[in-house]
């Protein structure tokens, strides 16, 4: 039997039937590196992602702690760059 | 007022009683180990940093502070659909993701203040900064709040003999779900007795 696929920010598993599962277009696999052939989100996580606010609040402080592990020293201020960046789109498409 | 079974506000004020004494033994441990090394509490009003953290509390502490929402006039219908809003939102929620995707708790106001500061969860009262305040933001990675994990466990070893006494195991929802839980039990549409089951299904039921 397969088992449950595993949600890409908690990493938990999660029924399929019970997710959000992103297939990307060839057009949108080609602008970034290593696309993976599905993306998976168990149901609490997509609710904070797909939210205008909580959403780019969580990819922008994921971004933020990576930054700081890499030594970037104006990580907080690229974070906020970029929160805002994703806040103004999330906006627009809501 | 709220009127419940002697024995469900006995319960109510015993648990008081012990979050109250957990809290103010903790408060005293906190100041002299601040003073030990030299700083003090940096906490301030207005300072809502620690407001995007999870927040969870017992069944018990959830109807104390509808209560006194309740009671104090706060109880309105925009409350009510914030808190149903964070519940969904929180629920079967891993704690990271709550605390880096900013979800406010749903009783802070617009100026960074606590609408029901007097009657504040348990996990708010020892809430402590003796450092920058700054690193107590989810987004830091700085040492931030003062580490309140013992005094979870002498609340919780003072707690489950009273939530037996309702046939309930001791465990802790999410502020929102607790608070609508406590609404749903105080109107009489769920027996505190007879609720351990409820308290383990998805939000939509309250």
């Amino acid at each position: 039997m397969e088992s449950d696929p595993k949600c890409l920010v908690c990493g938990r598993g999660t029924p399929r039937n019970d997710s959000r599962i992103i297939v990307l277009t060839t057009e949108e696999k080609a602008t970034i590196a290593n696309p993976l052939d599905e993306y998976v989100y168990c149901k609490p996580c997509w609710n904070v992602l797909s939210d205008p606010n909580s959403g780019p609040a969580l990819i922008s402080g994921i971004a933020q702690h990576h930054l700081r592990r890499l030594g970037v020293l104006n990580a907080e201020e690229l974070a906020q760059r970029f929160r805002s960046a994703l806040t103004s789109r999330a906006i627009r498409r809501s | 007022m709220i009127r419940l079974p002697v024995l469900v506000e006995r319960s109510i004020a015993d648990s008081e009683v012990a979050r109250t004494e957990v809290a103010e033994a903790f408060k005293a441990e906190v100041l002299s180990h601040a003073a030990e090394m030299g700083s003090h509490l940096s906490c301030r009003k207005g300072c809502s940093n620690c407001c995007y953290h999870p927040v969870l509390m017992t069944l018990l502490e959830g109807l104390t502070l509808y209560k006194w929402l309740h009671e104090n006039g706060l109880w309105t219908n925009a409350l009510k659909e914030t808190l149903k809003k964070t519940a969904r939102k929180t629920h079967n929620l891993p704690f990271e993701v709550w605390s880096l995707g900013l979800i406010p708790c749903p009783l802070l106001d617009d100026n960074g203040l606590c609408k029901a500061y007097e009657a504040r969860p348990f996990s708010c009262r020892i809430t402590y900064s003796t450092g920058d305040p700054k690193n107590c933001h989810p987004h830091s990675l700085g040492p931030g709040m003062f580490p309140k994990s013992a005094a979870f466990e002498k609340l919780t070893a003072a707690e489950t003999p009273i939530l037996r006494r309702h046939h309930l195991v001791h465990f802790r929802l999410p502020l929102a779900a607790s608070v609508l839980y406590g609404e749903l039990i105080a109107q009489g549409g769920l027996d505190l007795d007879d609720c351990q089951t409820a308290l383990w299904k998805a939000p939509d039921g309250i």
